[in-house]
């Protein structure tokens, strides 16, 4: 199968990191690191420059910070997709990064082979959140009728438990339907979002917020 | 030995009448007493010897009491000038200098005895109550000159203590006009302060001074807090004493220790930044690129397999200590707060201390969420920190809530429903509570904000932070 290679640009202000990501992905041939940036300022005009496929990118950078450059990113480059690599895991970060525009949040501690399937997938088109991430997030749907889906008052609900990191089953008691429901209700939900799984889901309403996290009242 | 002889009698006898004029107190010493006693001798003289025994009668009658009338005038001087005691000596001496009289010359009737023994009773009778008289008014003189001295003496101490005081002193009357002022206050207001209003001098009227309402009173450069109370004066008239206690240099040494505790502050907390952003560049970023690197290395279909298990265990160990210094990072300042700004923050803080401590805590974000100032932004931080840290340890709350409004000002607002903070709590040093509001108080006051600390009914404790939100920094928040 001829793939089309993965063209990558590396912001990182630690020239450790850039050189150690630059060598796992140059190790597959579907990846390329076509250019790298210590800085956001410089990462948008690389950007600019090389149009690559996936950015992945710090959030700690001196000056204009990575949440930030992510935002312009993904607003002058919709096609550009961002996938957070962060030495730091804190909801807050997740949570900026997602809102952001962000199409993934990975740990810098994560393996290779994971941050290898993640540069995969977000160029496919779908999200990432490393494993753990998504269930510890508490979400919470806005208003009916702000997102640009048009979800039911019920597929919202749904997508509010599949946010919170519940299974089928556990929906369906708490909404008091049956399990087929739950998942009839998945599949519309899929199809109105254009994703292709639960987490997808998730990482897709809240980037176009119709999710936001929540301020956390359990 | 004859004159020794002759001198011994001679001297019992003055003995004895030095003896007796010691007990009735008779003011020998006083040379117009005798002059008084010669007078007497001579009213004597001229009744035995010039009238008695030489028979020599003037063309006119004299009757006998005239000479006991005359005999008054030298014992009346005498109780006036001598008192009781002086004018009983005079009585006495004219009694025995009249004895004779009747003793020896003849032609005494008893009707004429009992007149002449009316007459001394009434010599001696007068002698005690006019001297007994004369000696209490005396007192009373003495008694009333006593007190006027005293009050004298009393007056110029007063006098001196007004004048002395370093502190400005003034009395006014009732409407609020300076009637004096010591050397402190006319240095302070002017030579021409009596006679002027006192709101005129110093901008507050008395009736303000006197219900204690200020506290604070700027004069002349320097700052007083004045005590004021009422005088009654006897004639029922009321003045007003005011003392101008000097704040200036308490004033000037709260500034300057605020200044001090400022600067621990805003060292500390950079001393802070600059550790944790150096434990980020250096150690985590490297100590983050091992355990990645050391995963790879893990894979290497070159790496013995025995070694394997090893290097993937470092690696872990490698993550361990990553984790470890992000914990003491975000202990330091969490990073968040700088990237994200102070909702986010809080957001964060709120969940660590649900989740640490099972605490029941809502936060609500309202107005127009933006970036603040560095400063502004740890300092809403480290207050909802402190105060949340206060109601865990002490509050034994089972509701909290935390509010960030932005508007015209910022307004960081943390209630519990718990048992509320001890009256002393606020200032007992001796707590981590009171210490820990005594450094809440001075982050705020840092910024030129204010800080609320009171009951929230029906109990707990309100601990509220208005800042200005004046210096808007950076982006819009992370959102």
């Amino acid at each position: 199968m001829d793939t089309p290679v993965i063209r990558v640009v590396v912001v990182d202000d630690h020239a450790l990191h850039r050189d150690g990501t630059r060598q796992i992905l140059d190790a597959y041939a579907d990846l390329q690191v076509v250019g790298d940036a210590s800085s956001g300022e410089v990462a948008l005009a690389v950007v600019n420059q090389l149009r690559p496929d996936v950015v992945l990118m710090d959030i700690r950078l001196p000056g204009m910070n990575g949440i930030e450059v992510t935002r312009r990113l993904t607003r002058d480059h919709p096609d550009v997709r961002v996938l957070m690599v962060s030495a730091y895991d804190e909801d807050e970060y997740v949570r900026g990064a997602l809102e952001a525009g962000a199409a993934g949040y990975l740990s810098k501690t994560a393996p290779g082979k994971e941050l290898v399937q993640a540069v995969r997938s977000v160029a496919r088109g779908t999200s990432v959140l490393q494993s753990g991430l998504t269930a510890r997030l508490l979400l919470s749907s806005r208003q009916p009728g702000h997102g640009a889906a048009d979800l039911s008052e019920r597929e919202l609900a749904v997508l509010t438990l599949l946010a919170e990191g519940l299974h089928n089953r556990e929906i369906a008691a708490q909404l008091s339907i049956s399990t087929r429901t739950v998942d009839r209700h998945c599949d519309n939900i899929y199809a109105k979002l254009g994703v292709g799984s639960r987490t997808e889901a998730v990482v897709r309403a809240i980037s176009i917020r119709l999710l936001t996290v929540d301020d956390g009242q359990r | 030995m004859a004159s020794a002889d002759i001198a011994t009698p001679t001297g019992a006898i003055t003995g004895r009448v030095q003896d007796a004029a010691g007990r009735l107190r008779l003011p020998l010493t006083v040379w117009r007493f005798w002059v008084v006693q010669v007078g007497v001798l001579l009213v004597a003289f001229l009744d035995e010897i010039v009238l008695d025994l030489l028979h020599f009668l003037p063309p006119f009658d004299i009757p006998r009491s005239t000479v006991t009338a005359l005999l008054l005038i030298p014992v009346i001087y005498a109780a006036l000038n001598f008192g009781v005691h002086g004018a009983v000596g005079t009585a006495l001496w004219a009694t025995a200098l009249m004895c004779p009289d009747w003793l020896f010359i003849g032609g005494l009737t008893p009707a004429n005895a009992w007149v002449e023994i009316g007459n001394l009773a009434i010599l001696n009778g007068v002698a005690i109550i006019v001297g007994q008289r004369v000696e209490s008014e005396g007192q009373a003189r003495l008694r009333a000159e006593g007190a006027l001295r005293d009050s004298e003496v009393a007056e110029s101490r007063y006098r001196a203590l007004f004048d002395e005081q370093h502190a400005p002193v003034l009395v006014t009357d009732a409407a609020g006009v300076v009637t004096e002022a010591n050397t402190a206050a006319t240095y302070l207001l002017g030579p021409d302060a009596p006679g002027r209003l006192l709101s005129d001098l110093v901008g507050t009227p008395v009736a303000v001074m006197l219900a204690g309402e200020v506290t604070r009173l700027p004069v002349g450069g320097r700052v007083f807090v004045p005590n004021a109370r009422t005088l009654d004066v006897g004639s029922g008239e009321r003045l007003v004493q005011i003392v101008l206690v000097d704040l200036t240099e308490e004033e000037h040494r709260a500034r300057e220790q605020q200044a001090y505790a400022a600067h621990l502050l805003t060292v500390v907390e950079d001393e802070r930044r600059t550790l944790a952003q150096d434990l980020h560049d250096d150690p985590v970023q490297t100590l983050t690129y091992l355990v990645r690197m050391l995963e790879l290395l893990s894979d290497d279909p070159r790496l013995p397999p025995d070694l394997a298990p090893l290097v993937l265990r470092d690696g872990k160990l490698a993550s361990e200590v990553v984790d470890a210094l992000r914990t003491v990072i975000h202990g330091l300042r969490p990073p968040v707060l700088d990237d994200l700004g102070a909702v986010a923050a809080l957001r964060q803080l709120v969940a660590e201390v649900r989740s640490r401590h099972g605490t029941v805590i809502q936060l609500q974000v309202s107005g127009d969420q933006v970036r603040l100032s560095d400063q502004c932004e740890l300092t809403v931080y480290r207050v909802a920190q402190e105060a949340l840290s206060n109601v865990v340890r002490h509050a034994r709350a089972t509701q909290t809530r935390v509010d960030l409004h932005f508007g015209e000002q910022v307004v960081l607002t943390i209630t519990d429903d718990g048992c509320g903070i001890p009256a002393s709590g606020v200032v007992s040093a001796g707590s981590g509570g009171g210490l820990g509001l005594i450094g809440m108080r001075e982050r705020v006051n840092l910024i030129g904000g204010s800080l609320e600390v009171r009951p929230h009914r029906p109990h707990g404790t309100l601990v509220r932070a208005t800042v200005v939100r004046g210096s808007v920094e950076g982006s819009p928040p992370g959102r």
